[in-house]
């Protein structure tokens, strides 16, 4: 039976289309969030990350979706995929100084490392905590990447990736709360795995 | 290193250009996606090579079917022309857009401004590198039209335009199946910090490892070698891998 | 219809344009001319189009899709039967100059039907580097060749004349093109000929088209000097002006058909045996053989695969746009859409984009060439001009009726 997932929309940023496919795959019934009353039919959500971290703060300010979000957070289980992962930090520093929604502590810095930024590709993750999102879901299985900038985060890590030499936040948990810097959309089987257990938490 | 099939596309059509020239069908987008995915390929880059030489808008049909159930990242391109397009695309199921003609000839801020919009991480620069003398030139329109740009001063500049990705493309190479620009590739790679997606020439696994190895690009984007099942994507992840067991 | 359907203009073409249904071109194309008797004000043959507004190429083009090409093949290899000798020498003359259809032709006829080509070369007026090239790349796939150089001096007066007097400065190549082959069989005394397509492929009567060898007329006549013409000028007069000796014109003028009679020369085009398709040809070339395409775009079309290696073909093209409104990019897309590589409205949208461009780069070679000024050679485009096509719009010459307003398609972006 297809469980209800809401899917923020904050208007001409990207692309929701491959989350929204993959949900489905994974076996949600999608809904499209683009208001505060769009939450009532939901019992979790998702926020995506396109864009850039300015962008979608001063598109969640002007759609007035900033406190319904918070709210939301509070009660349902809530998923933010990459830069929907991001936003959730105190403060970002992309193209300037940005903040974010607070809701776990940490800034959103660009990436130092020898390796090429932005950092592309397939990688691994090692997870820190128990965390229902990666039930399933061995060390050598790999999920797809597409950022410059990471998320600097000591208390709240449920994951780590490397690029190169450089270790990262690749995922964040607090209570009902969770980010991935990686697009399960994109990752293939095991990125459905990750978002079904999404969806049957 | 990301493998990735690239599919040039003259709509409807998955088409084979030899020196960006010829429209010879190959199979159709969503096919072919769909096959390479199932052979293990990282990323799936389409190209509308059409769009700019016939001054239109890429056509979007093609890139939905294709799109639908591809787990795995999407790049389009093809007579991208402004934020608007690329928003357009993104809602078609692109994950990243691929961007050459208009920028190079017309509008290069057209990277700033996407960048910003959208992140650089969704912004792929395509560099058509035709060589002249010691260097490349950059050519637009599929390989038809010069722009007196050489290609190692174009990359630079797009790189701190924001671009994220470049896609190196080699007029000379494209389609001959005789093995990659190493040269450009290298040049490429040691002058940017961004990923650098090698392409044109894949012909045989050797072709592949010797560029790995003295060129050491980000990414490979195969063609020929995959249209014409002159091998497969798993084949080429194992050489590589075979090639350097600790990558 | 309106009144001036059946009204004829310059060149004897109908005052109203139409165009094909189905690919790019007009009423107002000619047809090919022989050469030999065209003058100044000679009324062309132009491009028919039948009760359902379809020309004659494309109605060929449908007829073709109806062949039994193994047959054809048969044929051909019949003809090769005939005609292969068993003691390695030379069995087939094969006439090009290293494009791709010469490059293909030689190719096939060597590995896939068995016989040894000999190569004859009548070379363009001025190779173009990239036609140079690949010239010289054939070479190295391992063929001989004859090329007979024209007497340089004779080659540009003719040229100069064809431009000055006819506007046409290509008709010299076409008519070396046309009668080398035959004399050279004679002098080779190897009696096959084999071209690669036919051009009357492109719209020429369909008579033309359902006979393998080309029809005698193209390159035989048995006339007298005066009757003669060249650059627009009889044999005779250019002989008194210039100080010409038979000699020098014997290169342009058609063989006496006495002698092929006594050889036995055939002359036969592929095209009739194999179902040509010009980008396919394009992908053999460059797969077999080493052949490469233009470094970039070609003026006035949007193609890079073909007619590369003569810098006067940019300017053939730039007249036949002057003269009948029909350029490069319309004569590449025609074939194109025949064959089903792009559709009427790309057509359409390449022509609105190419069609006619000056052709800036070779321009100055060719009129150094011919020993014209660029006021001369303006003033002979101007007088060929064909009124009935053209309008002057803000110091720009226009056309009244171009394709791309006879229909709709995208605007450009």
């Amino acid at each position: 039976m297809a469980r209800p997932v809401g899917l923020i929309d904050f208007g001409s940023m990207g692309n929701i289309e491959s989350i929204r496919n993959a949900l489905e795959s994974a076996g949600a019934d999608v809904r499209i969030i683009r208001n505060a009353r769009d939450f009532e039919s939901v019992e979790r959500f998702v926020l995506p990350g396109v864009g850039s971290f300015p962008e979608v703060m001063r598109r969640i300010h002007s759609s007035g979706l900033e406190e319904p979000i918070r709210d939301a957070t509070r009660s349902c289980p809530t998923l933010g995929i990459c830069l929907g992962m991001q936003i959730l930090a105190t403060v970002g520093y992309e193209f300037g100084e940005t903040v974010g929604l607070g809701l776990i502590d940490g800034e959103v810095r660009l990436m130092q490392c020898k390796s090429s930024v932005p950092h592309i590709g397939f990688a691994s993750i090692q997870q820190v905590c128990e965390s229902p999102l990666f039930s399933g879901i061995d060390e050598t299985e790999e999920f797809y990447f597409m950022h410059s900038y990471e998320f600097v985060n000591y208390t709240d890590v449920a994951a780590l990736s490397s690029h190169g030499q450089h270790k990262f936040v690749a995922a964040v948990s607090r209570g009902k709360l969770h980010g991935v810097q990686f697009h399960p959309e994109k990752s293939r089987d095991t990125g459905i795995k990750l978002l079904r257990n999404f969806v049957e938490l | 290193m990301r493998i990735i099939a690239k599919l040039d596309v003259k709509p409807p059509y998955v088409v084979k250009p030899v020196h960006f020239e010829g429209l010879r069908k190959v199979g159709e987008p969503r096919e072919l996606a769909r096959k390479y995915y199932n052979q293990g390929a990282d990323e799936v880059f389409y190209m509308d090579i059409v769009a700019s030489l016939y001054q239109r808008d890429i056509v979007y049909g093609p890139i939905e079917a294709a799109a639908k159930e591809l787990f795995i990242p999407f790049a389009v391109g093809g007579g991208v022309r402004d934020l608007e397009g690329m928003s357009r695309l993104f809602h078609s199921g692109a994950d990243k857009v691929v961007i050459n003609t208009y920028a190079l000839q017309h509008d290069p801020s057209l990277i700033d401004r996407a960048a910003k919009q959208f992140g650089a991480q969704s912004i792929v620069v395509s560099i058509e590198a035709k060589r002249s003398g010691d260097d490349w030139e950059c050519y637009s329109d599929c390989g038809r039209e010069r722009s007196g740009k050489l290609v190692m001063d174009w990359a630079r500049e797009v790189q701190e335009r924001g671009a994220g990705e470049l896609l190196v493309q080699s007029v000379d190479h494209d389609g001959r199946q005789i093995g990659f620009d190493i040269d450009l590739i290298r040049n490429v790679k040691q002058l940017v910090s961004i990923p650098v997606v090698a392409a044109s020439g894949a012909g045989s696994l050797e072709h592949i490892v010797k560029l790995a190895r003295e060129a050491q690009p980000d990414a490979l984007a195969l063609a020929s070698l995959l249209h014409y099942d002159h091998s497969d994507v798993s084949a080429v992840k194992a050489v590589l891998t075979a090639k350097s067991p600790s990558e | 219809m309106s009144s001036e359907a059946n009204e004829l203009g310059k060149y004897g073409l109908p005052l109203e344009v139409r165009f094909c249904k189905k690919c790019t071109m007009s009423n107002q194309r000619p047809s090919s001319s022989v050469e030999f008797k065209n003058i100044k004000g000679e009324k062309k043959r132009p491009l028919t189009l039948d009760d359902h507004g379809i020309c004659d190429a494309c109605n060929f083009s449908e007829k073709k899709k109806l062949i039994d090409w193994a047959g054809r093949d048969d044929m051909l290899r019949d003809l090769c039967d005939r005609f292969r000798r068993s003691d390695g020498r030379y069995d087939v003359v094969v006439p090009g100059s290293g494009g791709k259809d010469s490059v293909m032709a030689a190719y096939l006829l060597k590995y896939e039907y068995g016989m040894n080509p000999i190569l004859v070369t009548w070379p363009p007026a001025i190779y173009t580097d990239i036609g140079s090239y690949n010239f010289n790349r054939w070479l190295e796939t391992g063929f001989a060749n004859y090329t007979y150089h024209q007497n340089r001096r004779v080659h540009r007066i003719l040229t100069q004349q064809a431009y000055l007097n006819l506007c046409h400065p290509f008709q010299p190549f076409i008519l070396g093109q046309k009668n080398l082959a035959p004399k050279m069989s004679v002098l080779l005394d190897i009696p096959l000929v084999i071209f690669g397509e036919n051009e009357a492929e492109y719209g020429n009567a369909i008579a033309d088209n359902e006979k393998p060898t080309r029809d005698p007329k193209y390159y035989s006549a048995d006339g007298r000097l005066e009757d003669l013409f060249l650059g627009g000028v009889s044999a005779r007069e250019l002989m008194e002006r210039y100080k010409f000796t038979i000699a020098d014109l014997e290169a342009y003028l058609p063989i006496d058909p006495n002698k092929i009679e006594k050889v036995g020369t055939e002359v036969h085009y592929l095209g009739y045996y194999r179902r040509w398709h010009p980008q396919e040809t394009y992908y053999f070339s460059v797969e077999n053989s080493g052949f490469v395409p233009n470094w970039h775009r070609t003026e006035g079309s949007y193609s890079k695969y073909s007619s590369l290696d003569d810098k006067i073909d940019w300017l053939h093209y730039y007249t036949a746009h002057v003269k009948f409104g029909l350029g490069r990019a319309t004569y590449d897309s025609a074939q194109e859409i025949r064959n089903g590589d792009i559709t009427r409205d790309e057509a359409i949208a390449l022509i609105r984009r190419y069609d006619g461009e000056y052709p800036h780069q070779y321009l100055k070679s060719c009129l150094d060439y011919m020993d014209i000024t660029e006021q001369q050679f303006h003033d002979v485009i101007d007088e060929a001009r064909t009124p009935h096509l053209w309008k002057l719009v803000g110091g720009d010459w226009k056309l009244k009726q171009p394709i791309w307003e006879t229909t709709q398609i995208w605007k450009a972006v």
